[in-house]
């Protein structure tokens, strides 16, 4: 009896050490370590070092109180508004800057996507089961414009305008609905966004590919077409429009808004 | 001047008197007894403390033994205790509204301290007290332990089963993620199915016609305050009623062989009044029995229950640091997963509502079994076979229940790994259609 | 560890080893017991620090030097009194230096209604248990054209910006 108390006394102490160990020993805490060495280097006077000191090691976050969001990527993407470090390796890398999207009103997921409120690595970039906005890469980031702006009109977005003027060119709406306009033949594509990249590449290449009765013809498209046909697609997310964010519309109403339903800010 | 040095030194030494006997006096008027390491200090210390009165001075050795009771109350008390320590700090950081009840979750998993560690605990450890609370009720049943004269704590133990199902399906809803809401509006449409009352049931317990955000609030104050409450009250009555009805249940004839020990025969003494323990009833702790088979509480019993609950918090803290809680998707009324599953628990229960109108599988049958225990102890009056397992005058009884258990644990294995998309069959190694 | 009847009879019987094995091992359950509670008790109370605040920016943005009034402007949400003199602004808090309510403006000088304390035009205390005058803060003109206060930047009294 003594002996097992000794022995789960020392095991249980063992184990809340190692629970604060865990706690203690973020990822994230490793970054910004490192960061702060990197700008120490970087420092020129004694000034800047000093400014450099003073920064605390704690987490960090864009918080857009307006539509409830959380982005806290710059925990670890410490640089991205520093001007030095444009050839520095990730995640310090400066973020080429946006004059008419400031970071901390518009935050990165919006754009980017991913899990803003996460901490690590795996789970902030949304590679993970359970998170159903995985981070955007490549062109594909430019479906996420759509988010607010009409993309046939986007020249910022090159890609995601093509893959909207050939969606029209092609005809799809004959068959299919996007945003309650189009034919009836094809599957609604208003939500098409929330299928994989792979999913809607194979689906447009190989119609028969994913469903074996599919009557759509194989169209004559160059790869760049499928791709931006594909950013097009991905961009279809019938999501709720974001309050606050948009400028005043100048023209007609840009982007097609469904009703609001009250329930949470990030889906 | 002789007189003033001496009268200056006694005042210094009454002073140095005071000061030295200080904590000692606070020490004494908190703990009366002394250092239990005699019989007097080891009985004082069991009756003289308003948290170990609850348990005997001396205890049956048949109790101690680890193969009759488990451990299995003690450790459901012990995960009682756990739950609301760890309950009450994440209520520090949980607000029960539906825009926020979600990121309260990630922001505890991912930027407060400890924040993930404790909701796995609690998650973890209720599943566990599901479990030990069954399998408590099992023990009890196998064993005898409700016949007469407790019937009546038998029945309190059915109910705080319930209580503990209830905790547990209310705590489900809070996260506020696809399993949470489509596990609550399952649960909540079951009781709509109830005959007559089925609909008040359902609008009482959403707080509506939908699941939504009177759903989460009243959820949540059942979960932190009416069931935790009446769980108190309920164990507060399940322990009195253990030590009134004698204690742990015991074969007639102890398995114990009783060996003399003259030193431990408690004997009368004639210049002595054993105050109400003169009165009681035959179940009270006997004066004049002679050498029974009884031993001090302290240590034998203290120190196992210091050991079970160093060993829970133990095997539940690693279990949570490495593995966590499951967070599903924002919950989403527009978007039903397939398959939707309830937790585990109740997994028997949407296996028979699977099979026909919810009203059978959802309200007959889970009330007949209820029911059915609630009235064990008055149908089977028989005072055969207590305090043993499987006992050999019980063989009918032991066989309907081990059919009955084993049961609700294929029902709920079915549910778990065999089920798959829109509720069909899958063995656990075929692969779901997509 | 105190001497139990059960180890001075292991004692008579000479049988010390014994004696120093179970105070051993005693002693180590006891030890490891006590810390273990003392870093859950540790880690329940880093746990009650937030490591995130969800609290507006000491940095508050007040728009256009024209979009002022002369005279006095009371801001609720920061608690602040914007004065505005032609083309000269400064702020003084509304937060008495007291206890933390919120003082009221009066024609000529500021009260605060838990205590009493009452102050001048500039904040400086006249009468009540305040023991400081209220605070000044910076108000900068941001490239922008918009006024910008710095609550976390306390300035001398008189201080002013001219916009």
């Amino acid at each position: 009896m003594k002996k097992l108390f000794a022995l789960f006394g020392v095991a249980l102490l063992a184990s809340f050490v190692l629970a604060w160990w865990m706690d203690y020993n973020r990822e994230w805490k490793k970054y910004q370590h490192s960061f702060f060495q990197m700008e120490l280097s970087l420092a020129k006077t004694e000034r800047e070092k000093e400014a450099v000191r003073e920064q605390s090691v704690e987490i960090k976050g864009y918080w857009l109180e307006d539509i409830d969001r959380v982005d806290r990527c710059i925990t670890c993407h410490l640089g991205v508004s520093d001007p030095r470090l444009k050839t520095a390796k990730q995640p310090f890398k400066t973020h080429p800057a946006i004059p008419e999207h400031p970071f901390d009103e518009f935050g990165c997921t919006l754009c980017h996507q991913g899990q803003g409120r996460a901490t690590t690595v795996e789970t902030a970039h949304g590679y993970v089961e359970r998170w159903p906005e995985p981070m955007l890469k490549g062109v594909y980031l430019q479906s996420a414009c759509a988010r607010c702006h009409e993309p046939q009109t986007l020249t910022a977005a090159p890609v995601l305008m093509a893959g909207a003027k050939a969606f029209d060119q092609f005809g799809c709406r004959a068959c299919h609905k996007t945003a309650g306009r189009g034919g009836d033949i094809g599957p609604d594509l208003t939500r098409a966004g929330r299928l994989s990249i792979e999913y809607l590449q194979e689906s447009i290449v190989n119609p028969k590919a994913n469903d074996p009765k599919s009557i759509m013809p194989k169209l004559p498209l160059s790869q760049e077409q499928v791709q931006a046909l594909v950013v097009y697609m991905f961009s279809q997310k019938d999501e709720k429009p974001l309050p606050g964010l948009m400028p005043p519309p100048k023209a007609p109403a840009p982007a097609p808004t469904p009703a609001p339903v009250p329930t949470s800010a990030s889906e | 001047m002789n007189r003033d040095v001496r009268y200056g030194s006694q005042t210094l030494g009454r002073l140095l008197n005071w000061v030295t006997s200080f904590p000692v006096n606070i020490w004494k008027s908190i703990i009366r007894h002394g250092y239990p390491d005699n019989d007097r200090d080891r009985s004082e210390m069991m009756f003289q403390n308003v948290f170990l009165h609850i348990m005997p001075v001396r205890v049956s050795l048949n109790s101690l033994k680890a193969s009759f009771t488990m451990g299995l109350g003690v450790l459901a008390g012990l995960l009682f205790i756990i739950l609301t320590i760890t309950g009450v700090l994440l209520m520090f950081y949980y607000v029960p509204d539906v825009r926020r009840a979600y990121l309260d979750m990630k922001d505890l998993e991912f930027v407060v301290s400890y924040g993930m560690l404790l909701r796995n605990m609690h998650r973890w450890g209720a599943h566990l007290m599901v479990a030990v609370v069954f399998l408590h009720l099992c023990r009890v049943f196998l064993t005898g332990s409700y016949k007469p004269p407790r019937e009546f704590n038998w029945l309190i133990g059915v109910l705080l089963f319930i209580v503990t199902l209830l905790l547990s399906f209310t705590g489900y809803l809070l996260p506020w993620d696809q399993l949470a809401f489509w596990a609550i509006t399952v649960g909540t449409n079951i009781g709509r199915s109830a005959p007559i009352l089925g609909d008040m049931i359902s609008y009482l317990l959403l707080g509506g016609n939908i699941v939504g955000q009177n759903s989460l609030l009243r959820f949540y104050v059942l979960h932190i305050m009416v069931l935790p409450l009446a769980a108190i009250v309920l164990m507060a009555i399940h322990f009195w009623r253990i030590r009134k009805d004698g204690g742990l249940s015991r074969p007639e004839e102890d398995t114990f062989p009783l060996k003399p020990q003259p030193a431990q025969v408690f004997v009368k003494n004639p210049h002595k009044t054993y105050g109400l323990m003169m009165f009681m009833a035959g179940t009270s702790p006997g004066v004049d029995k002679g050498p029974d088979n009884t031993v001090f509480s302290v240590p034998h019993l203290l120190m196992r229950l210091l050991l079970l609950s160093m060993v829970l918090t133990l095997v539940i803290t690693v279990f949570s640091l490495f593995i966590n809680a499951p967070l599903e998707e924002l919950a989403n009324p527009a978007l039903t997963p397939n398959p939707s599953k309830a937790p585990w628990y109740f997994l028997g229960l949407q296996e028979m509502v699977s099979w026909g109108r919810p009203i059978w599988g959802g309200v007959i049958a889970p009330g007949l079994i209820v029911l059915g225990l609630l009235l064990i102890p008055y149908l089977d009056r028989s005072k055969k076979g207590i305090g043993v397992w499987f006992s050999p005058q019980r063989k009918l009884a032991c066989t309907l229940f081990v059919i009955f258990a084993v049961a609700m644990i294929v029902a709920i294995v079915i549910g778990t790994f065999m089920r798959g998309p829109n509720w069909g069959f899958y063995w656990p190694w075929q692969p779901w259609p997509y | 560890m105190r001497i139990g009847r059960k180890r001075i009879e292991l004692l008579l019987e000479g049988k010390e080893e014994e004696v120093t094995r179970r105070t051993f091992f005693g002693t180590l359950g006891w030890s490891g017991l006590l810390l273990s509670m003392g870093v859950a008790g540790a880690a329940g109370f880093r746990f009650m620090f937030p490591n995130v605040l969800f609290e507006p920016s000491s940095i508050i943005k007040l728009g256009k030097p024209d979009s002022f009034p002369n005279g006095v402007t009371f801001l609720s949400e920061p608690r602040l009194f914007v004065f505005k003199n032609k083309g000269s602004f400064h702020v003084i808090s509304a937060v008495c230096t007291h206890l933390g309510c919120t003082v009221k403006k009066l024609i000529n000088g500021f009260n605060c209604p838990c205590h009493g304390s009452k102050f001048d035009v500039k904040g400086n205390v006249l009468s009540g248990p305040a023991p400081r005058p209220l605070e000044w803060f910076e108000v900068r003109l941001a490239p922008n054209g918009e006024l910008v206060v710095y609550k976390a930047k306390q300035v001398e009294q008189g201080f002013s910006l001219e916009a």
